[in-house]
């Protein structure tokens, strides 16, 4: 027994000119692959996180605009305008001259390490002789006078004291 | 400009197929255009005899070039003719016709209608007598393992030659041979019972349509 199939039949026309316009579309749109697709969306979320970060950093961060004078805090407080924990320093300069305190960091880290300043203390205490003084980690937050204040603490102490970073 | 489009379109019809589909893979439409020209109604034909329905064979003709643009890094050239490679890709999708179907719905609805022709025209009554005599074939074809589906349809039907069912279907030549042997006189054996049966059936005013 032959099987006897329908004969055989053409696309229809206005179906045929669509589906090849259709195809002839998808073929010419240049799509990048489903691997670089996949590489463009974590280049972008990578880019978009490290704006983020840089952006709340920048927005967290607040130059020092007054180098007259620092304050070198030995605890990580604010205390009121003229009563803290710690002493402020200022650089001798020239007669007439206004000197910067360019470094205050290592201005303070230098008073630690001579023990002029301890833990919790107001003001310049009297060294003791032959004992080691160690420096605390210190970070520079920028006051709202626009000076720097250097805190023993990391770079979260500035955030929970309300301060920004200090900045260049 | 337009000249110079239509000598372009006209030179890729003396173009080998494995040529126009390097030049698809580089983005180039017209070249994959000329590849459905020439192997539309192949593909086409050969969706309605597995499917027994001629809109749903159009919606499956779209999905076999969709999918083999899809799945591109894939294609590999068995001969020189792109059919082989397009009718493997056609019987995936007539084994999953729904979910193929659905996967590029989005694509197909935008294309016209399905046998958007008058009800009543010739070409129109003959579609639906294909649709009822190939549905009578179905019953018998749809016994068959799938295997002898695939190398009756497209050795019998489609016209491929053993070397080009094999490599569609990924077995040896030699099994298609033997598969195709088989297949027919499976179907024929099967033919043969469905018509006993009708000829020893009773008769009823409400019997099978004919």
């Amino acid at each position: 027994m032959i099987v006897q199939l329908p004969p055989s039949r053409s696309l229809p026309t206005n179906r045929r000119y669509a589906a090849r316009r259709q195809l002839e579309e998808t073929v010419g749109t240049k799509k990048a692959s489903p691997r670089r697709r996949r590489l463009i969306l974590l280049v972008a979320i990578a880019l978009i996180v490290a704006s983020a970060v840089a952006g709340i950093a920048l927005l967290r961060t607040a130059p020092v605009t007054d180098k007259r004078t620092a304050r070198c805090y030995t605890l990580a407080k604010l205390g009121s305008d003229k009563t803290f924990s710690g002493t402020t320093i200022g650089v001798a300069g020239p007669p007439g001259s206004v000197a910067q305190v360019d470094d205050a960091i290592s201005s303070c880290s230098d008073l630690w390490r001579q023990g002029f300043l301890v833990p919790g203390a107001s003001g310049i205490q009297r060294p003791k002789p032959d004992t080691s003084n160690p420096v605390p980690p210190l970070i520079a937050c920028t006051l709202v006078d626009g000076r720097a204040g250097i805190f023993p603490g990391d770079s979260n102490t500035c955030a929970t004291l309300g301060l920004p970073l200090a900045g260049q | 400009m337009v000249a110079g489009h239509n000598e372009i379109v006209k030179g890729y019809e003396t173009l080998p197929d494995e040529e126009l589909w390097a030049r698809a893979r580089s983005h180039d439409g017209d070249a994959f255009g000329e590849l459905f020209e020439r192997h539309a109604d192949a593909v086409y034909n050969h969706c309605f005899r597995r499917t027994g329905s001629w809109s749903v064979a159009e919606d499956l003709t779209s999905v076999v070039f969709l999918e083999t643009w899809r799945q591109r890094q894939q294609v590999a050239f068995h001969g020189e003719s792109f059919l082989p490679w397009l009718l493997a890709v056609a019987n995936n999708a007539i084994r999953n016709t729904n979910r193929s179907i659905r996967r590029y719905g989005r694509l197909l609805a935008k294309l016209p209608n399905p046998v958007a022709i008058p009800d009543q025209s010739e070409e129109a009554i003959g579609r639906i007598d294909d649709e009822r005599a190939m549905r009578g074939v179905l019953d018998a074809f749809n016994q068959l393992s799938v295997l002898d589906q695939e190398v009756l349809s497209l050795c019998d039907w489609a016209g491929l030659s053993y070397e080009e069912a094999a490599a569609a279907l990924d077995v040896p030549p030699g099994t298609v041979r033997s598969r195709l042997f088989r297949a027919r006189a499976r179907l024929r054996e099967v033919l043969t019972a469905g018509a006993q049966d009708e000829s020893e059936a009773p008769e009823t005013p409400k019997g099978r349509e004919s």
